[in-house]
């Protein structure tokens, strides 16, 4: 059926529609460091900590999301606290035949930008490593700026569903922006 | 409803485009109607970021400030503001203690006003909201209240809180 329907969007013309976030192209910042909250919720289960999602989606789509990561408890599932600061950029990945992938991406998201700085920002250029080999994965880890990548396993389908909102949100937001004239309104 | 001093009252009415939750924001003076604003709130899919969830907060204008550079939480790229319990300043330029400037108006507005929780709410939909200004474009927030024009925010701010230091808001 869902190559019915992208035949389809090619034969009339048509962008395909995105596909649904799958689990298995998130990456995360690997030996991530939990930690209590302050004050007075040191006593609660929940925790935290910064970390780094990687999106390779199948279709040759990036995405890299710089957040908080939270655990309502030890072993619970991983979420994103999108209250605090985040950074999302977003383009495409390719992958050479030795495991090198290269991305060409644009920030799109942040918080607080620096006084005139664009958003959305420059396209800019990086490069991972795969490493490894994982049923359905892209690879068993990813290493590239100086981190290692690796799964996320321990993740809700509703928080997949979520992040994938939240990009396609700002993608839009982003592209309004890149091209107001495109977007006005009568 | 009635209350005595001033008092906030937040109506949602429908929703926008964005997904949020949209109403009107009323300032009273004991029964009177002083100034009303068109607001919005949430908007934003995932875990807890659902509008303000309908409840009873409180504005705590005898904590005051001029956001600076020890209210930046620098985290190499990731710049945020610290957490602010009262009514707070957003200058148009913060300088960072890393030799850059920031533009916190871009998520902030000018002013914002912290909606603390009802005592003892643990929730995570019901902590850490505010009432705050905001230049991105998007008609959406992460569970504050945005007042895009300011004016509520901006009387709060010169409201004499000698005489009254605690605001109450009311979220139905």
């Amino acid at each position: 059926m869902l190559w019915l329907l992208l035949t389809l969007c090619l034969v009339a013309g048509q962008p395909s529609p995105p596909q649904p976030l799958d689990a298995k192209s998130i990456f995360v910042t690997d030996h991530l460091q939990w930690q209590a909250q302050p004050g007075t919720l040191k006593h609660y289960a929940y925790r935290s900590t910064p970390g780094t999602l990687l999106l390779f989606r199948p279709d040759g789509e990036f995405d890299r999301l710089d957040c908080t990561l939270v655990r309502e408890h030890e072993s619970g599932p991983i979420s994103i606290n999108y209250r605090r600061s985040y950074r999302l950029a977003v383009g495409t990945w390719s992958r050479s035949g030795n495991g090198e992938i290269h991305v060409t991406s644009r920030l799109i998201f942040l918080t607080i930008p620096k006084v005139g700085e664009p958003i959305p920002g420059p396209a800019i250029d990086s490069h991972f490593t795969a490493q490894g080999q994982a049923v359905g994965r892209l690879a068993a880890a990813i290493e590239g700026d100086g981190t290692r990548y690796v799964p996320l396993d321990q993740v809700a389908a509703s928080e997949v569903k979520a992040l994938d909102q939240v990009i396609r949100m700002h993608s839009k937001e982003a592209a309004a922006a890149a091209n107001p004239s495109a977007h006005a309104q009568p | 409803m009635s209350h005595s001093g001033y008092w906030i009252e937040l109506k949602k009415t429908g929703v926008n485009g964005d997904n949020a939750a949209t109403g009107t924001l009323t300032l009273f003076q004991d029964d009177k109607t002083v100034l009303s604003s068109a607001v919005f709130s949430g908007g934003f899919p995932g875990p807890g970021l659902v509008p303000i969830p309908a409840g009873t907060y409180t504005i705590r204008l005898d904590i005051r400030g001029i956001a600076a550079a020890k209210d930046l939480h620098i985290d190499g790229s990731e710049v945020t503001l610290q957490p602010f319990y009262g009514i707070q300043e957003i200058p148009a330029s913060i300088h960072g203690d890393d030799g850059n400037d920031y533009n916190a108006r871009w998520e902030w507005g000018s002013i914002r006003a912290c909606l603390n929780e009802p005592a003892g709410e643990t929730r995570q939909a019901f902590r850490g909201n505010y009432l705050h200004g905001k230049q991105r474009p998007g008609d959406y927030t992460h569970g504050c209240i945005c007042e895009r024009v300011e004016q509520i925010l901006l009387k709060l701010l010169h409201l004499d809180w000698m005489k009254q230091s605690h605001v109450r808001v009311f979220v139905s």
